[in-house]
């Protein structure tokens, strides 16, 4: 993976955390600025019932490179928008991948965002957009 | 863990593709749940935090997804994906390699096992 598909994994999973429908998950990979990797075992929560980083490293971002993590965002994706059925597709005239909910031999009906239908390069785009997008 | 969960469990595990991934959630009859972690490096061994010979709880979102991945993996085709099959009763796994192949099962993890249990 080049720096540059790094960075935007990076940039992709600080956009996460920024989003309001965001909560850490017991399974989660966390990667901190150091390059410190950590798996979420169990979750203690803080009197909003929100998970707080207290390690000694810098805020940690989830890495979005690991299925785990991605299974999990997926799980955010689909309570944010209230739809179980929501999954993430290759798109079928690129290499790209869009999210959606779709019926076998239909193609996807995408989720919107601000700019028209989520489509994007990696799962882990279009499930960002996909949770920045929800209401 | 309800009965079919658990069914889903046992038929995954014994998969020749099947392998534990870090981030899985797994059952043991004897302990609370407990995940299966890899503390160093990508090619360290996997660490059971718990008992072993414990099964897969598909009803994990972080643990469904590592079965997916596990699909793909066995398939070799990373644009596998899961949805609703025709009448949108069932979930559904299309493979494309060595002619369109259909899985189908009530749920989204019992189409994903399907699949892994059919790679060659």
């Amino acid at each position: 993976m080049s720096s540059e598909q790094l960075e935007n994994f990076e940039e992709l999973a600080r956009r996460a955390v920024a989003c309001k429908h965001w909560r850490w998950m017991p399974g989660m990979l966390l990667v901190t600025k150091a390059d410190n990797r950590f798996r979420l075992v169990e979750l203690d929560f803080d009197a909003q019932d929100r998970w707080e980083w207290k390690g000694q490293y810098s805020t940690p971002v989830p890495d979005l490179r690991d299925p785990a993590t991605l299974g999990c965002l997926l799980a955010l994706v689909r309570e944010a928008h209230g739809d179980p059925e929501i999954v993430v597709s290759k798109y079928e005239y690129s290499d790209g991948w869009t999210i959606g909910t779709q019926l076998e031999w239909e193609g996807i009906h995408s989720l919107w965002g601000s700019d028209g239908a989520i489509w994007g390069w990696s799962e882990a785009e279009v499930l960002v957009k996909a949770l920045e997008a929800a209401p | 863990m309800n009965p079919e969960l658990e069914e889903l469990g046992r038929r995954a595990v014994a998969c020749k593709h099947w392998h534990w991934m870090p981030g899985m959630l797994y059952n043991h009859p004897k302990d609370r749940p407990s995940l299966a972690l890899r503390p160093e490096g990508p090619n360290a061994p996997i660490i059971m935090c718990g008992p072993g010979g414990g099964l897969p709880i598909f009803s994990d979102p972080a643990t469904l997804g590592c079965l997916l991945a596990l699909v793909r993996e066995a398939w070799s085709d990373q644009s596998i994906g899961i949805f609703r099959s025709a009448l949108g009763q069932e979930w559904c796994v299309l493979i494309q390699k060595g002619g369109l192949q259909g899985f189908h099962a009530p749920t989204d993890a019992g189409a994903l096992v399907a699949a892994l249990e059919a790679a060659p």
